[in-house]
């Protein structure tokens, strides 16, 4: 019951307290939430290089091709010792009258074909896709290393060049997305400060009549909490907006990029907003007042 | 109850507010604390709050000893008395009775005896009628009640009042002084630290009076008695 009480006190101060420091608390959710927002839209462009490079890398097939004493049954049997192997996603068999069609077809005609078919110079050969582009490299030393296998074409350059770049992108994503929190950390934590700095008068009152340090910082703590979810909510639709109604149609235009819908992380968003914002109103808030609490 | 035995304060190593200060102030006493600017009034009220510590000698207030007190029992001390200022230090933009329910909600105490409580001592000052106003729509002596109602609101065995006429007019002064007394006269021990002669005179009780950081005199009566 007191802490019930207690409790709709902080709530109704710490409203009050945001009402009366509009100018300097709605500043702070501005600011707040531009940081947000910033840290948001990176993060979503991160995700659509992201999703760009794997799409682009899962294009980038390994192809092997059997060795010639491989017989036809046992080449289509291979694909199943294929698919127990780690890292493979898919596999495609291609047999040699399938890939001798394809071969002549490619040069302009059916002469190649009725010419080779009764000596046929290709290959069985699969076509592969890997699941994660990383382990590309050891999945092709693995196919190398294996007796059936004559040859293994693959380009390790290409893949690792993607990666390299992505890896470049996650990595000025995570700095930037740290810097940005820094930033917001100091925002919040200046107008704590200025509007703590404007009641030191109060909080005195306050420790002259028993209150103890958890109870003063209640309202300051809830006045913290209020501006991190309204930064968190209004961030949020910004990003809605900026992302889905400006972002997605101008990247719809290049057919190279594939983005990530907002549809499908939405919540992730709303989630990771509303608790952050909040973490960050009542982190800063409950360190900033710590020195006004020393009398 | 206040105990003070050879206590000395020294500000920077080399300022001497307080020099070995013997003070027993027993319940139920209404004692005033004279002396002129620099005496070592405002430092005893701080050590009296636990707001500076002795940098000598053992104080004890309350059953609470304040040498070595750890800030986390200072809120338990200061809630059982309760401290009045010549500037009243009223929070502006609460009203009456928010101001004087503070002292009482900041213990953990319900609403519904915060609510028995604010109106009990608001009807003690005379201040019931004006419980929805905020401090700067009253008086200097309206202010002056509702601190003294903050301050009475929980009971406390003891209550300091820290020149709590000053900024009063001689009728609001009179009125201030009446109620300290009806106070007292309620078994609570009040300690006023004061200049003014008139309000010590005007009532025959103990008088300390303090100069250098030293008691000098120590009776009952006027403030030359």
């Amino acid at each position: 019951m007191k802490k019930r009480g207690n409790i709709r006190y902080f709530l109704k101060e710490g409203a009050a307290n945001f009402r009366l420091h509009r100018i300097m608390t709605t500043a702070a959710v501005m600011m707040l939430a531009a940081c947000f927002l910033v840290i948001g839209t990176f993060v979503m462009i991160v995700a659509d290089i992201n999703k760009t490079i794997d799409d682009v890398g899962m294009q980038n097939e390994i192809v092997i091709f059997l060795q010639d004493y491989v017989d036809d049954a046992s080449a289509e049997d291979f694909g199943y010792t294929l698919m127990d192997m780690e890292n493979i996603a898919s596999v495609t068999f291609v047999s040699r009258d399938e890939g001798l069609k394809d071969f002549s077809q490619n040069l302009g005609g059916d002469e190649i074909y009725d010419s080779y078919a009764d000596d046929n110079p290709i290959r069985h050969s699969y076509h592969i896709i890997v699941s994660d582009l990383n382990g590309v490299e050891d999945t092709v030393n693995m196919l190398r290393a294996m007796p059936q296998i004559a040859r293994v074409r693959a380009s390790i350059e290409t893949v690792n060049t993607f990666l390299k770049f992505r890896n470049v992108t996650m990595f000025i994503g995570v700095a930037l997305v740290i810097i940005l929190a820094l930033i917001a950390a100091v925002i919040v934590s200046n107008t704590i400060r200025l509007t703590t700095f404007a009641r030191r008068e109060e909080i005195a009152i306050m420790k002259m009549v028993g209150a103890t340090n958890r109870f003063i910082r209640g309202a300051f703590l809830v006045e913290g909490g209020i501006i991190g979810l309204l930064s968190a909510l209004f961030a949020y639709v910004l990003l809605f907006v900026l992302y889905q109604f400006l972002l997605v149609p101008e990247m719809s235009l290049i057919t190279l990029i594939s983005y990530v819908s907002f549809s499908s992380v939405w919540h992730l968003f709303l989630i990771g907003y509303l608790v952050a914002g909040m973490l960050y109103g009542l982190v800063i808030s409950f360190f900033t007042i710590k020195k006004f609490l020393r009398v | 109850m206040i105990q003070l035995t050879g206590v000395s304060k020294t500000y920077n190593g080399y300022i001497k507010a307080l020099r070995s200060v013997d003070l027993t102030v027993e319940d139920g006493e209404f004692v005033f604390i004279i002396g002129p600017s620099g005496a070592g009034k405002s430092t005893l009220l701080k050590i009296l709050t636990a707001e500076v510590e002795p940098t000598a000698g053992t104080a004890e207030v309350n059953g609470y000893s304040l040498v070595g007190l750890k800030a986390s029992d200072k809120p338990y001390l200061r809630r059982t008395m309760g401290v009045v200022f010549q500037d009243f230090r009223l929070i502006d933009k609460k009203t009456v009775y928010e101001n004087v329910a503070l002292a009482i909600r900041v213990t953990g105490a319900g609403n519904r005896e915060i609510r028995e409580k604010v109106d009990s001592v608001l009807k003690i000052v005379g201040l019931s009628h004006k419980a929805k106003r905020k401090p700067p729509e009253l008086s200097g002596g309206e202010q002056q009640r509702v601190a003294i109602a903050r301050a009475l609101v929980n009971s406390p065995k003891l209550i300091i009042a820290d020149e709590p006429t000053g900024n009063l007019d001689p009728e609001r002064t009179k009125e201030t002084m009446r109620l300290f007394n009806q106070i007292n006269r309620m078994g609570t021990t009040v300690v006023v630290i004061t200049h003014e002669k008139s309000v010590v005179n005007d009532m025959a009780k103990r008088v300390v009076y303090l100069e250098n950081g030293c008691i000098l005199r120590d009776a009952t009566g006027g403030y030359n008695q």
